[in-house]
């Protein structure tokens, strides 16, 4: 079931009905709701996957409880070390095996062994990624004793399984989430309000920008080989425009129904575009991940090779965007675009002082400094470079990608099949864009637009989102993130 | 609070659905695809309409009238096969029909024998028309309103079905396009897509396709109408054999079934291998898996023969003409005599 289905335009009400009026009696029977209802909702994709989470994911509850009742540090390491094995034995079978077999296929078909690897093919479920890591972030912060385990499996599920971010995060963290659904939420007028107000916007972004992009950006990266570079900077560029509305956009939506439950989720995207340098763009990209990667896999790699110094952070840093590219899939596109983030970090990491941004660009402001602008579009290019990599099937076509954009061919206009159709996109991509700008200060862009102003004009800009997705829907796509 | 919200989202609703209400009652009243209603003639329909529907709506109101006992199966390339001619090659009284549908698959011919067997409909005779682009591309019902299978012979949902057509309605495209039309009483060329600007006629008895306005334009000026189409009449290469073999297993068990069931009604039937523009010639594992299970019924025309060769068998590079179907029609009776 996806946000932007009319599946899911049915089921939302339905739940939003039975927990605000049949099961509101306290937040037991709140959270038994939402379990039920993340469990239909993520069964709907195919129940065996249900199986695989709620198997996979009832160790981890027991295996915290026994980590707190544990004596011995031996005992607790044993018990957190169970969950961390079969976390990532879990998430490699499944996004690595099909890499593996068929690497072992052609091996043995140089020897005359016909083995055929179409008959293994694991499928891998949707969502596992996510909920994995949230669940091993949860088992590490008991471990450390930063957060106090639930006894109630209930809360647990409610927690690991919760409909919104089952799928594709914001990958959340037991201190905001789990604290919240050990409370009755209250219903809050403002909140619910500001809750639709995310989804329209993360829809919009979703269906009117993503949704349209990915039409072009998949035309020019399948035809690579005939266009010019400018066409491809320009497909490219439709493809960074895709991947932020898209993920961007889901994550918006994702914490809208969330509000509407009373459920604050964190942020997850901060207008990582407008990122001054590398180290900004990583805060500010992905957040749930990038922090999560930060404290559970870079601050505890820094600390064992702290010995090595400025070296030390260097080879954290650079294994904890491998992990983070491998994360995504068993391509080796990913490990080199997790390589190049890590070559673009070294000027923060060498020079902390010079690099280390704080706040929004231009606090306050409507433009710009001259300084500001031009290390946001220095950023911004090499972020548009690694993307390159990221959506290239292979190593051989990013190269080839690249190097076809480093020719003659890049001061000559673009063109490619639809370059006319696609100038209504590029015009509402750069309506997105000065949206954006306008509303950076805060958590999405239309947090605040027009709130102050007279309901018939602010609903107006309402009914005028509304028009633009209905109106410039195009072939629905499915959301990026769902592949890792 | 809860009430608060509940008013102001109601309210903010009630501004949407005024005009959704509007569009669904002139829907309901217009019925632009003709699935709503039932038709006593399909013919000269000005929004494309879904052919699997037509078709079976029209057997389903004559079966019991007409006792249909020859059918032939197949995409739109099936007009070139008419019933009226193809009965020339039958038993007097054969009573033929054009159970045909648009993009017709494999998975779509299956379904329409299952269910003409389960409903105890003889069938005598049949002529399947098939090619490499269409026939293989489904294994189950198609998407989109134009290409859904009628509930009755998939099985499916009619609420399913129903809802194909009104997503399609709802397209900001199809109301642009099919209001203007209502206004404007013409086809313009910006309706393209949506509006049906040939006129096309349905049999009302054999569902028989007739293109009057093409055919009447190449009978009478035949230089000047592929002078107008010159870009789309593009340089073929030859003969070129598909390097991709399209019959998966699930369509090698329907093939099997599609022979079981003519079998079990011991069919005379014919299975065809269209003469496409493209000349291009079926993947020789996919060759020999038709072979293998219709033997001497199949015949193919594909690849680059004296149908192929000449555009004046075409209306455009995908539907040849009926005198290329009489011709082929000629050739796969020929060992009856022409009554």
């Amino acid at each position: 079931m996806l946000f932007n289905s009319l599946n899911f335009a049915l089921f939302l009400p339905i739940v939003f009905i039975l927990y605000w009026f049949v099961m509101n009696k306290n937040f037991r029977t709140q959270n038994l709701l939402l379990v039920i209802a993340s469990f239909v909702f993520y069964a709907i994709w195919d129940w065996r996957f249900l199986l695989i989470m709620v198997v996979g994911k009832s160790l981890d509850f027991f295996n915290t409880i026994q980590i707190v009742k544990s004596a011995s540090d031996v005992r607790k390491k044993r018990f957190l070390f169970l969950s961390l094995f079969v976390n990532v034995g879990v998430l490699c079978f499944f996004k690595y095996f099909n890499f593996f077999a068929d690497s072992f296929s052609n091996v043995f078909s140089v020897f005359g062994f016909n083995l055929s690897s179409n008959s293994l093919k694991i499928i891998m479920p949707v969502g596992l990624s996510f909920y994995t890591i949230q669940a091993l972030g949860y088992v590490i912060d008991v471990y450390r004793e930063e957060v106090e385990p639930t006894r109630n499996i209930i809360d647990y599920f409610a927690f690991i399984s919760f409909f919104p971010l089952v799928l594709a995060g914001p990958i959340e963290r037991a201190s905001n989430l789990l604290h919240q659904l050990k409370i009755k939420r209250e219903f809050e007028y403002a909140n619910a309000v500001d809750g639709l107000r995310q989804i329209l916007w993360g829809l919009f972004k979703k269906v009117v920008i993503a949704d349209n992009c990915a039409i072009y950006a998949n035309t020019v990266f399948k035809n690579y080989s005939d266009y010019s570079g400018s066409t491809l900077v320009l497909g490219a560029l439709f493809f960074t425009f895709q991947i932020y509305c898209d993920f961007s956009g889901y994550s918006d939506m994702a914490i809208g129904i969330a509000k509407l439950f009373n459920i604050n989720l964190m942020q997850n995207f901060a207008f990582p575009y407008f990122s001054r340098n590398i180290g900004e763009f990583w805060r500010r990209w992905h957040i749930s991940l990038s922090s999560w990667l930060f404290d559970y896999i870079f601050k505890p790699l820094q600390m064992s090779l702290r010995s090595l110094k400025l070296f030390g952070n260097f080879f954290a840093l650079l294994l904890t965007f491998l992990i983070s590219g491998l994360w995504h899939g068993s391509n080796w596109t990913f490990l080199v675009w997790g390589a190049l983030n890590t070559i673009y970090y070294l000027p923060s990491l060498f020079f902390p002082k010079r690099f280390t941004s704080t706040g929004v660009a231009a606090q306050g402001k409507y433009l710009p400094s001259l300084k500001d602008l031009l290390n946001m579009g220095i950023t911004f290019s090499l972020t548009v470079f690694a993307w390159i990599f990221f959506r290239a099937d292979n190593i051989g076509i990013a190269v080839g990608y690249i190097s076809r954009i480093f020719s003659k061919s890049l001061l000559t206009i673009p063109n490619f099949q639809g370059i006319r159709s696609s100038v209504s996109t590029i015009l509402l991509s750069g309506l997105f864009l000065i949206i954006e700008w306008l509303g950076r200060e805060q958590q999405y862009a239309i947090a605040r637009l027009g709130i102050q102003w007279y309901k018939p004009v602010r609903w107006a800009i309402y009914y005028g989102i509304i028009i633009a997705i209905y109106g410039f829907a195009s072939e629905k796509q499915q959301f990026i993130y769902f592949q890792f | 609070m809860m009430k608060r919200f509940i008013k102001q989202f109601i309210g903010f609703q009630l501004f949407l659905a005024v005009p959704i209400t509007l569009l669904l009652i002139l829907y309901v009243y217009f019925d632009p695809f003709k699935v709503i209603y039932s038709y006593s003639d399909y013919s000269f329909p000005y929004v494309i309409s879904n052919r699997d529907y037509i078709s079976t709506e029209v057997f389903m109101k004559n079966i019991s009238k007409y006792k249909y006992d020859s059918f032939i199966f197949g995409s739109s390339r099936t007009l070139a096969y008419r019933p009226s001619e193809w009965s020339k090659y039958l038993d007097e009284k054969a009573k033929p029909f054009m159970f045909d549908a648009s993009g017709e698959s494999i998975y779509g011919i299956y379904t329409k024998l299952k269910y003409l067997d389960l409903a105890d409909v003889k069938i005598n005779n049949a002529l399947i028309i098939i090619d490499n682009d269409c026939s293989f591309s489904q294994s189950e019902n198609h998407k989109g309103h134009l290409f859904i299978k009628h509930p009755i012979t998939s099985k499916e949902s009619n609420l399913d079905f129903h809802i194909q057509f009104i997503k399609a309605y709802f397209s900001p495209n199809f109301i642009l396009k099919y209001y203007s039309y209502l206004i404007l009483k013409e086809y313009k060329p910006f309706m393209v897509g949506i509006i049906e600007n040939r006129k096309i006629a349905f049999d009302t008895i054999t569902n028989e396709i007739h293109i009057i306005d093409q055919e009447t334009e190449i009978s009478q000026k035949p230089t000047e109408y592929y002078l107008k189409r010159i870009n789309i009449f593009y340089e073929r290469k030859g003969e070129q054999i598909d390097s991709m073999q399209r019959i998966n297993s699930k369509q090698l068990i329907m093939l099997n079934e599609i022979k079981r069931i003519l079998q079990k009604n011991n069919t005379n039937y014919k299975v065809v291998i269209s003469p496409l523009y493209n000349q291009t010639k079926f993947s020789n594992p996919d060759m020999s898996i038709l072979k293998n299970i219709f033997d001497k019924n199949l015949f193919d025309f594909s690849g680059k023969n004296k149908y192929t060769n000449s555009k004046t068998n075409y209306y455009e590079t995908s539907h040849y003409r009926p005198v290329v179907g009489d011709s082929i029609l000629n050739i796969i009776y020929n060992k009856y005599a022409l009554r």
